[in-house]
């Protein structure tokens, strides 16, 4: 498997039954992480292949819904309860009777008495236990832990027998580790990765241990809306508590308004409305762009994004909530926008087609920017990026806008109003249906 | 799946590249046309009634403008490709492409913007095919910055390849918005330039447009060439520090 | 006159200039790193054949 300039793993070749576990151990840069990213589906090797179930590939949804995955960073949103980042997990896996199976999780991994305190209060020992809870949360027929004894404390390590053992007891078990004691703990099979080889450790027993019988009725992934529907509200609920996007964005499109206003002083005696005109849609595109940036960006430094990827959803659900979730931020600031000026400049902003011009325009720039958005986060200098990459294409956003607004407050003859609002839903729609189609491919590594 | 064939590259050496016979056809071909097309556009074509002798930068503004285009539509060709097959030849297509595209818009709006200063006496006009030339211009900048920024070659290619759809989407978009946008406010618009064309003049920009698609060619080979080149490089250097490491 | 006439000088040169300049930049890079890439093979075949050499 090659990675860049590298060869990461060469000749890699394993197999685990049901029940199995096999612990591969390895130094620092032996390709451990790698190797488990690449079976988890996040990664796609070049020559070579990763089936589930005798069969099914992790780039398939339905076999994700399989497959327990736990990186270095457990994929947690700090703005939520450790109740809450499981029920999320547990919707878009389809986990059946999930309020009982969270518990069970909860008290398992010893969090039961801090079930409903935010994850951002949590200790890194914590955030590993509720990571653990998480992956093994739909009884997974495949778990893959990248070091799960890492940043554990030696009672946690102790545990974590015991925890696949509740958990996930029939479950073939793969992860990786510095520590041989932990694989012998766990009674795993041993292998070696030194520089991308694989060797069996010769002491290791035969015989597999036959499986133990599933505890629970198996997952039935969500359908596509309904994930959709799920991501949104979590984003939504995160809003609600961290207040990161919406004030800010708030008070930077009334920092837009008065600046811009005032930079255009000199025009203001003789064309108001067309100064209001242009303030409001360049700060509109602005406002989109910077919240646009965040977009990915927020998940994917958390290590969530990966969470969001291993879960048994297409990848275009993602794009779509993205989306859903920009579009309401940017309409938001644009109908600010729209009182602002009508306050500020004391023209009649805020009517019925200038409202709509700025609900549809705001669907067509996030239509843009949400697949743009999922293309910078892997980029250097994204923020700077951002902006070079979004404003282009979404210039005829900006056009179509300003000719609604001009004709709504009279400045031009209103004639061409139904062709703009026309562009505006092509616009929205060409783009919605290529980010839909076009962002599982920017989406794995 | 990024195969690089060591024999695919000619060793070093100045005339190497020459004594490929392909290539020599190739150059051969660009001199031949290059000569024709100087030959027809400031001796075989006739002056013009209105603009005399200034309108001759058509022969250089016209295959530059349908190059710009052609040369993004070759990208968005590409980018299709490479995320249907995956094979980085097609990418690498894409990049030659952008490149020598933006190299061409450049040179498209700097020959318009000299063009109608001494026509209409202005720098710049909101024409809907200037307007729209500048932003595709902009697009496809942002498409080489995209790739300069991400380091990982597999995520580059992936990235990139979308961005090089979502360009060839967004142009005629922007063209458009930009046609309807400008009767917000009416000025006056360029004159057709192939519009009641004598034929003499019509043959020599065909012969100039057909020359300059020839250079085109040259350029996007000699730049998947490089690219080849510096992709083998990374993939020895590696080898050689594995080796090191080995022996160490 | 003239000044027309300037402008289309201009304006060749410019196209003239640009197209060969990027065609002289990139010949010349491919030459450098084909030379690179020669100097990495002879580094990379010199000691594998003094390896083999005992097995002669």
């Amino acid at each position: 498997m090659r990675l860049g300039q590298r060869n990461i793993l060469r000749g890699v070749s394993l197999a685990l039954a049901p029940g199995e576990r096999m612990a591969i151990v390895g130094p620092n840069g032996a390709g451990k992480t790698t190797l488990l990213r690449a079976l988890a589906g996040l990664l796609r090797p070049r020559r070579g292949r990763v089936t589930l179930r005798g069969s099914q590939s992790p780039e398939d949804p339905a076999a994700r819904g399989g497959l327990g995955f736990l990186g270095h960073r457990p994929p947690l949103y700090p703005h939520l309860t450790a109740r809450e980042n499981l029920a999320f997990a547990a919707r878009l896996q389809g986990v059946p009777d999930a309020a009982e199976r969270i518990q069970t999780a909860l008290v398992t991994v010893g969090l039961s008495a801090d079930a409903n305190r935010l994850v951002r209060h949590f200790s890194r020992g914590m955030q590993q236990r509720l990571g653990l809870a998480l992956a093994l949360l739909p009884e997974p027929d495949a778990v893959l832990l990248d070091e799960p004894d890492a940043s554990l404390d030696s009672a946690g390590v102790c545990d974590l027998p015991g925890m696949l053992d509740a958990l996930a007891p029939h479950a073939a078990v793969l992860f990786s580790t510095h520590d041989e004691r932990v694989a012998h703990a766990l009674g795993a099979r041993i292998v070696r990765l030194q520089a991308g080889r694989l060797t069996d450790d010769p002491r290791n027993k035969p015989d597999p241990v036959p499986p133990a019988a599933r505890a629970q009725s198996r997952p039935r992934p969500p359908g596509f809306g309904r994930a959709v529907w799920a991501m949104i509200a979590k984003d939504a609920r995160v809003e609600w508590r961290a207040r990161e996007q919406v004030p800010t964005l708030l008070m930077f499109t009334l920092l837009a308004a008065v600046v811009f206003d005032m930079a255009f002083i000199a025009a203001l005696g003789s064309e108001v409305a067309a100064v209001a005109v242009g303030v409001l849609w360049i700060s509109v595109l602005l406002a989109a762009t910077l919240a646009g940036t965040r977009l990915f960006a927020t998940e994917f430094e958390r290590g969530t994004l990966d969470g969001l990827l291993v879960a048994p959803v297409d990848p275009s659900g993602i794009y779509l909530a993205k989306f859903v979730l920009l579009a309401l931020e940017t309409a938001f600031v644009g109908v600010a926008q729209l009182v602002f000026l009508s306050l500020l400049l004391n023209v009649s902003l805020f009517q019925a087609p200038t409202i709509g011009a700025v609900v549809l325009a705001a669907a067509a720039i996030s239509a843009i920017l949400a697949l743009q958005s999922s293309l910078v986060v892997s980029a250097r200098a994204r923020e700077m990026l951002m902006p070079l990459l979004a404003i282009p294409p979404a210039v005829p956003v900006l056009l179509a806008g300003v000719g609604i607004t001009l004709g709504a407050l009279q400045v031009t003859p209103a004639g061409q109003q139904g062709a703009w609002f026309g562009l505006l839903a092509v616009i929205a729609v060409v783009f919605l249906a290529l980010g839909t189609v076009l962002y599982p491919h920017a989406a794995r590594g | 799946m990024r195969e690089v064939r060591t024999t695919e590259l000619p060793g070093p050496g100045r005339r190497a590249v020459l004594r490929e016979p392909a290539t020599a056809a190739l150059y051969a071909a660009l001199l031949l046309s290059m000569g024709l097309a100087i030959f027809m556009a400031f001796l075989f074509a006739p002056a013009e009634r209105v603009q005399a002798e200034v309108y001759r930068i058509l022969f250089v503004h016209v295959p530059s403008a349908w190059l710009a285009f052609f040369a993004f539509g070759v990208v968005a060709l590409g980018s299709v490709m490479f995320l249907i097959r995956g094979r980085s030849r097609w990418d690498r297509l894409a990049l030659a492409s952008a490149e020598i595209g933006v190299l061409f818009t450049t040179l498209c709006l700097v020959t318009g913007s000299i063009w109608g200063r001494s026509v209409w006496g202005v720098w710049w006009q909101w024409d809907p095919r200037l307007t729209t030339t500048l932003i595709m211009w902009f697009i496809y900048v942002s498409y080489l910055a995209l790739r300069s920024y991400i380091d990982d070659p597999d995520i580059r290619q992936r990235m990139a390849s979308v961005v090089g759809i979502v360009g060839v989407v967004s142009v005629p978009i922007v063209w458009f918005s930009v046609e309807w946008w400008r009767s917000l406010h009416p000025t006056p618009s360029i004159t057709n330039p192939g519009g009641g064309m004598p034929p003499e003049m019509l043959t020599a920009l065909l012969v100039s447009v057909a020359a300059f698609t020839v250079f085109y060619i040259v350029l996007v080979r000699q730049r998947m060439q490089l690219e080849l080149a510096v992709a083998e490089l990374g993939i020895l250097r590696e080898r050689l520090h594995e080796r090191n490491e080995e022996t160490a | 006159m003239t000044g027309d006439l300037l402008y289309l000088f201009i304006g060749f040169s410019a196209v003239w200039l640009g197209v060969f300049g990027y065609l002289v930049y990139v010949t010349g890079r491919v030459r450098g790193v084909r030379d690179e890439l020669h100097d990495l093979k002879g580094q990379l075949d010199a000691p594998q054949a003094g390896r083999e050499a005992p097995n002669h």
